[in-house]
């Protein structure tokens, strides 16, 4: 079957079979690498993509429940060459350790800020749960959101 | 095999617009499946736990994602998103709905699951399903012979059903009313060890008129109510001698299953501990 959905604001029409997740299609006939297969069983988050700007794990959504959907990983944050502040944020505060997971982790920070011009710390927290990251560096991601919801990095 | 290495099996998938199209869709085929948010099925399917020949994809249904406010109910469509239905503030009202969005499962995953789906899964992980059983929630379904609506426990009980869920309805609150809900669950994951829900409703007299109790593990791993502890409150007053005596029902009338999580008296102990505290959250509130 064909579907249609944009991906970081590039309009896709794609041919996909019906057992076809939307993480095969973004990483093998998009080439959109930063989603990754972290547990394929909805625990972890490495896999997060916002679909019309809602968080989701693009490894236990079909392809076709994409259909007409509007996709956003962390390839699509920068404009004009330019790092999102969220991003920025992330090197600066250096919440990085091995990396796999914040693509994920950004991606479900840019949920909540979206959702949510100033959430509160529990909120931030709250958010966050949804990433596993195995070095622990969550009160650095924290730190990250923080900064960007108190208008601290550009 | 480490599932993330795993792909999906082949299949086929229908993606109807209608409840009616997907009904017609459901008894066409014999090996055919609903798929809702994909929390559950998708993983199951991908561990080959279940083989359906072809999924029906119901989040094109857009007919059965609201929440409404009826005759001192709450109706609820079965393709509403849980986080959809944690954030409505008539549903916020229920402290179990508080404490269920607080407890339950990453928010990503309340993203993507469905109150119909939550049920369908019929799970001992469906935090959901406890908390709409002790409020003696009702569901609509479409089945061969059109719909008809259901207690969710008497939906539970029977294995077979082939419809499609579409409505879930639960009471509104009111201030006679409090329901509750607690869960113990290991430190790196929302999974409940054990969870349960408590549900009263009490006259001017204090007198108890309507009582709820569900657990996740209740009766061998599944989510049901254990209505030998509702008996005994059902008429009593509300006190903590009541609720003392209520614990101790609940100690021989739960059997909780073992696993490789925790052995059947360690939920048994958990589940008597969750219900005391809120049998006595409840006495603060509603107790005479």
């Amino acid at each position: 079957m064909k579907i249609r959905l944009q991906v970081n604001g590039v309009k896709h029409e794609v041919e996909l079979e019906g057992h076809e997740r939307l993480i095969d299609v973004l990483r093998e006939k998009l080439g959109v690498k930063s989603v990754k297969e972290g547990c394929g069983t909805g625990e972890c988050g490495m896999c997060a993509v916002l679909v019309n700007g809602t968080p989701m794990l693009s490894c236990l959504m079909l392809a076709v429940q994409a259909r007409g959907k509007k996709i956003t990983t962390v390839e699509g944050l920068e404009e004009d060459g330019k790092l999102h502040p969220l991003q920025k944020a992330f090197i600066e505060t250096g919440a990085v350790q091995c990396g796999f997971c914040i693509p994920g982790a950004i991606i479900v920070a840019k949920g909540l800020i979206d959702r949510k011009r100033r959430p509160s710390r529990d909120e931030i927290r709250r958010a966050l749960r949804s990433v596993l990251c195995r070095c622990g560096s969550y009160l650095m991601f924290e730190e990250a959101v923080q900064m960007v919801v108190e208008g601290r990095v550009e | 095999m480490f599932p993330s290495l795993l792909r999906l099996p082949e299949l086929d998938v229908l993606t109807p617009e209608t409840v009616s199209e997907a009904a017609k869709m459901l008894f066409r085929r014999s090996d055919a499946e609903f798929v809702a948010g994909g929390t559950d099925i998708i993983a199951k399917i991908k561990m080959r736990e279940m083989r359906p020949g072809v999924l029906i994809d119901l989040s094109g249904i857009r007919e059965l994602d609201y929440i409404k406010v009826q005759k001192r109910m709450i109706k609820v469509g079965a393709m509403t998103p849980l986080a959809k239905l944690f954030s409505n503030r008539y549903v916020r009202k229920h402290q179990a709905f508080k404490a269920l969005e607080e407890k339950f499962a990453p928010p990503i995953i309340a993203n993507m699951a469905t109150v119909g789906g939550s049920i369908a899964t019929r799970s001992l992980v469906s935090d959901l399903l406890v908390v709409l059983l002790a409020m003696d929630s009702s569901i609509r379904l479409l089945g061969r012979r059109g719909h008809q609506t259901m207690k969710l426990d008497r939906f539970l009980a029977r294995k077979n059903i082939r419809a499609l869920i579409t409505e879930v309805s639960l009471p509104a609150p009111s201030p006679n009313l409090i329901t509750l809900f607690d869960k113990i669950h290991p430190s790196n994951s929302r999974y409940p060890l054990a969870s349960i829900s408590l549900c009263l409703k009490v006259d001017k007299r204090g007198r108890i008129t309507y009582a709820g109790v569900a657990a996740n593990c209740a009766r061998n791993g599944e989510p049901s109510r254990i209505t030998r502890v509702e008996r005994l409150m059902l008429g009593k007053k509300l006190t903590e001698d009541l609720v003392e005596d209520a614990v101790k029902r609940l100690q021989t009338s739960a059997q909780p299953h073992a696993d490789f999580m925790a052995p059947d008296w360690y939920r048994l102990e958990a589940l008597a501990t969750l219900f005391r505290r809120m049998g006595m959250k409840a006495v603060k509130a509603l107790g005479v």
